[in-house]
């Protein structure tokens, strides 16, 4: 009965034909392809032969049936071909550290470009085909309000995502080459100096966009959750002798009601009656 | 924020990024920075328009036919246009807007979703149509906002609280029935005024008498004078208008959802006052058409507001509003578990109120819900082993500290002592203690692991209770101005906690269902002092009437016989007087009706006992219940019947078609009193 009912949910979450043919989902169907294709042609190119068809394979399979974890399982069977592909063993950087890789070449843009692309136009599609709400604690079923309606996608979008891939990779190579390029200081490991800039850069970053972001919910924050974040911040700090004393309180006043019961109604009930 | 997809993706990245830097691989290392680079620049760009999302607000409409309204009417078609406006010139990201519907009205047809990128210039819009419900208030909240970036990796829900409270009046129904309208007198008099047989100004003769000095002359009946020989003048009948008050009873037992049952009606009728109400609108309405005065009195247990006898369209409206806010009124009861509501209350608050349910402002400590647990005082004294234990962890911990402090101590101190004193008599003592003190340490470290595994397994469901309470708490006690300490305060008092959930529910228009009989049986919506209350406004509508009036008593009086007296001497002084009194009972929706006057009250058991027992025993355990709750209003309802009757007034129940035509009825034979030859 529960894998009936499952079969029949997973029919419903499915997307229909018609959405199928929309031009704006088999517009990015076509993007997505095409970046795959990309992606073979750059990982033939590092001599992968035969195995640079599976990320494509997995790629078009999660096209095909519109999956949600198409993208992570390309990233990571792509992992898989270029860490890999060599002996299994820990390699070192060259002598002279990081720098002395040769520069990134064409065909490392080229990968980043449509590694990024394939990515970002299958969670697009994903939004138009499946849901861009996450469906509800308790709802598994999605609904079509959860889903992303074909009908807003402009051409100005696509215009974006065509400028931004080539912007991102770029970035990507400024942010390489400025880790890379300074020498490490004395007595600190030099092949790990450039990683250790990197993480570092990495956290300073995350830290100053969760100010930046706490800042911002504090400057846009109602004057209720203001109240309720100070009195949060009170009983968070005076929980144990407050509970302390309201349990007594509690336990007075129910005896006080206890023994009222018992003795029946009071003199000035008695009188009023 | 980051919804499962953006947790995955991000993974991915993380890995392809870790696997680049560990095994030295440019490309990998490239590829993983590009992603990582592009993901963080979703997530700020997502985090920067996420402050326009709070900036949103709404404007909404109710329309009927012709234009915007304020006032609704139950059972009638509106249509509600709502628009999503954004202040500011950056743009938002996608945005799905979900009006949220009043629990008091109909869903019929448009969209209540509406999704797009709202901007200055382009608002969301969305029209769609409802049908309201019984009379009452409608809540609109506001509107649920979900946004996330195209790759819906990054999510927020927010609501923008847009409330607006309408009443809903009750619908006026045509009359079924119209009065007489056969000419019977010589003169037809203006509406709204009367015969009444008392000697007054009217038109119509009434008797006639012997003169006295100071009549008007023109009263003198010239040629009964001349055939008497002697002046006799003519008495004229009074002209008044025939009032009407009703009673209209607003207390809990009225506002309760029907004890048993779920037949169709109770979509209609959720509530016995639903009924009341329409009975009372009806009697105005009717009332009202030919020129009648309609006074209203609403009581409930602790007092009764009065609208003295009156006509016109504005009197009409101020009673119809009072009678919408009664029936808006939801059960109040402080002695229910707060657990009983407190589902209900959190999903409601969840939906209504996400941004006060952030962790960030709305905190539940891990340790609390693990290592401690809530007390909840009141709630300990009825709960089981397991409840007991879930709330008293901390005191397991104590125990445990405790016990470790004197094994510790205790054979430290017999060594001191035996090295001070230099004696051997404590050498026993010692070395028992140092046997048994490390073996209590365990089995109460040991113990207390053990219970704690225990409510760890078992106390899932109790856990989210706690956390849903906390937070709920933290809300209410915000909203009621109870904050800083009230937090602490109902954490541990259910009763006070009750009582402000169920003005939170009530506040917010959401129906709920409270328990009727307390764990020890007893019915906990019989209110006594409701009798008192409507016997004093009777009184008291007796001392301001002036002519002959109506009095229809609207009131649950079910299973109340002991403290009817007050009420029954009521009723005495205004028939003493010369009104006229009619009972209307509410029947509670979905029961079946009492038998008619025909039928007796056991003429359903005439097969006898012991086939009503065999019938009885094939029922379930609902059905069961079902019959007996029937079979005990029933016989209340015969016993208020018989202790009305024998005072001549008429007890009606309200479920049945009959009352607005009953009472029609009655002012009629007010009317008719003043009839020379009725």
């Amino acid at each position: 009965m529960s894998k009936a009912k499952n079969r029949k949910r997973k029919a419903e979450t499915r997307s229909s034909p018609e959405l199928r043919s929309h031009p704006a989902v088999r517009n990015y169907t076509l993007f997505c392809l095409s970046a795959l294709f990309l992606i073979v042609v750059c990982l033939a190119d590092r001599g992968l032969a035969w195995w640079c068809l599976v990320p494509a394979l997995i790629g078009c399979l999660a096209l095909l049936t519109h999956w949600d974890y198409g993208p992570p399982l390309v990233l990571l069977s792509l992992a898989g071909l270029l860490g890999f592909s060599g002996p299994l063993r820990y390699r070192s950087p060259p002598p002279g550290g990081w720098s002395r890789f040769p520069t990134a070449s064409l065909m490392d843009l080229g990968l980043c470009i449509a590694v990024l692309a394939y990515v970002l136009g299958h969670y697009r599609l994903l939004s138009l085909t499946r849901y861009i709400f996450p469906p509800r604690l308790g709802r598994p079923r999605v609904e079509a309000t959860q889903r992303r309606s074909a009908d807003l996608v402009t051409g100005r979008e696509t215009t974006f995502l065509g400028l931004a891939l080539p912007l991102w990779a770029g970035l990507a190579v400024l942010v390489w080459g400025w880790v890379t390029e300074e020498a490490a200081p004395r007595n600190a490991p030099l092949e790990w100096w450039p990683v250790l800039r990197l993480v570092w850069a990495i956290l300073a970053v995350l830290a100053v966009a969760g100010v930046t972001a706490s800042y911002l919910r504090q400057t846009t924050a109602t004057p209720e959750e203001g109240l309720l974040y100070l009195q949060d911040q009170c009983w968070r700090l005076m929980r144990r002798e407050q509970g302390l004393l309201n349990r007594w309180l509690t336990w007075a006043r129910l005896r006080a009601q206890r023994k009222q019961r018992l003795s029946g109604p009071s003199l000035e009930t008695r009188r009023q009656s | 924020m980051l919804t499962s997809r953006g947790c995955w993706c991000l993974f991915s990245v993380l890995v392809i990024l870790s696997l680049g830097l560990l095994r030295p691989s440019q490309t990998l290392t490239l590829l993983g920075l590009t992603l990582l680079l592009w993901f963080a620049g979703q997530w700020l760009w997502f985090l920067v328009r996420l402050s326009g999302v709070r900036r949103l607000h709404v404007r909404r409409e109710v329309w009927d036919d012709r234009s915007v309204v304020t006032t609704l009417w139950a059972g009638q078609t509106f249509e509600v246009r709502m628009r999503l406006v954004a202040e500011g010139r950056l743009s938002l990201p996608h945005i799905a807007a979900a009006d949220r519907l009043p629990f008091a009205v109909e869903h019929i047809d448009g969209s209540l979703h509406v999704q797009g990128i709202v901007s200055a210039k382009e608002p969301l819009e969305t029209t769609y149509r409802i049908r309201c419900g019984p009379a009452g208030l409608v809540r609109f909240e506001g509107v649920r906002i979900e946004a996330a970036d195209w790759q819906g990796l990054f999510y927020y829900v927010h609501f923008v609280h847009a409330v607006v409270v309408l009443p809903i009046l009750p619908l006026l129904m045509p009359r079924t029935s119209q009065p007489a309208s056969l000419k019977r007198h010589n003169l037809l008099l203006p509406p709204g005024i009367h015969r009444f047989r008392c000697p007054g100004s009217g038109s119509e003769l009434l008797d006639l008498r012997d003169y006295l000095p100071g009549d008007p002359p023109r009263t003198i009946a010239w040629k009964v004078s001349a055939r008497r020989d002697r002046l006799i003048t003519k008495e004229f009948e009074s002209e008044v208008p025939v009032r009407c008050t009703l009673f209209v009873d607003a207390s809990n037992s009225v506002r309760v959802p029907a004890p048993c049952g779920a037949g169709p009606q109770q979509i209609r009728y959720g509530k016995a006052l639903d009924r009341l109400i329409d009975i009372a609108a009806g009697v105005l309405q009717a009332n009202a058409s030919i020129r009648d005065l309609t006074g209203l009195c609403l009581f409930d247990e602790y007092g009764a507001s009065y609208i003295a006898p009156a006509r016109g369209s504005t009197h009409r409206t101020e009673c119809l509003r009072l009678l919408a806010a009664a029936a808006a009124r939801l059960p109040d009861q402080p002695t229910v578990p707060p657990d009983h509501l407190l589902p209900l209350a959190y999903s409601f608050a969840a939906e209504v109120y996400p941004e006060l349910l952030r962790p960030a402002v709305n905190s539940v400590p891990l340790a609390m819900i693990w290592l401690e647990g809530f007390s909840g005082y009141a709630r300990r004294l009825h709960g089981g082993l397991l409840e007991l234990l879930h709330r008293r962890k901390s005191a397991l911990r104590t125990l445990c500290w405790w016990t470790s402090f004197w094994a510790l101590v205790l054979p430290v101190s017999l060594l001191l002592a035996r090295t001070l004193f230099r004696t051997r008599a404590l050498d026993n003592s010692l070395l028992i203690i140092l046997f048994f003190a490390p073996l209590a340490v365990l089995a109460a470290w040991g113990g207390t692991i053990f219970l704690f595994g225990v409510d760890a397994v078992v106390g899932r469901s109790k856990r989210r209770r706690d956390r849903w309470r906390k937070q709920l708490a933290a809300i209410v006690s915000a909203r009621y101005g109870l904050a800083p300490g009230g937090l602490a305060v109902l954490l541990e008092d259910d009763d006070a906690f009750s009582r402000l959930l169920q003005r939170f529910l009530s506040e917010h228009q959401v129906p709920y269902t409270l328990p009727l009989y307390s764990p020890e049986g007893r019915y906990l919506f019989a209110a006594t002092e409701k009798i008192t209350v409507l016997a004093d406004a009777l009184v008291r509508a007796v001392g301001r009437g002036r002519d002959n009036e109506l009095f229809v008593l609207l009131a649950d009086l079910l299973e109340l016989d002991d403290a009817l007296d007050p009420l029954l001497r009521a009723v005495r002084v205004a028939l003493g007087r010369h009104h006229q009194v009619v009972l209307i009972c509410p029947w509670p929706p979905g029961l079946d009706l009492p038998p008619t006057r025909g039928q007796g009250p056991g003429a359903g058991d005439a097969k006898g006992p012991s086939s009503l027992a065999l019938g009885l025993s094939a029922l379930g355990p609902q059905q069961l219940w079902d019959h007996v709750t029937t079979q005990r209003f029933h016989r209340a309802y015969q016993r208020l019947r018989r202790t009305f009757a024998r005072l001549g007034v008429a007890v009606l129940c309200a479920a049945e078609e009959e009352p607005v035509p009953l009472v029609l009825r009655r002012l009629e034979r007010l009317r008719s009193l003043g009839r020379p030859h009725s």
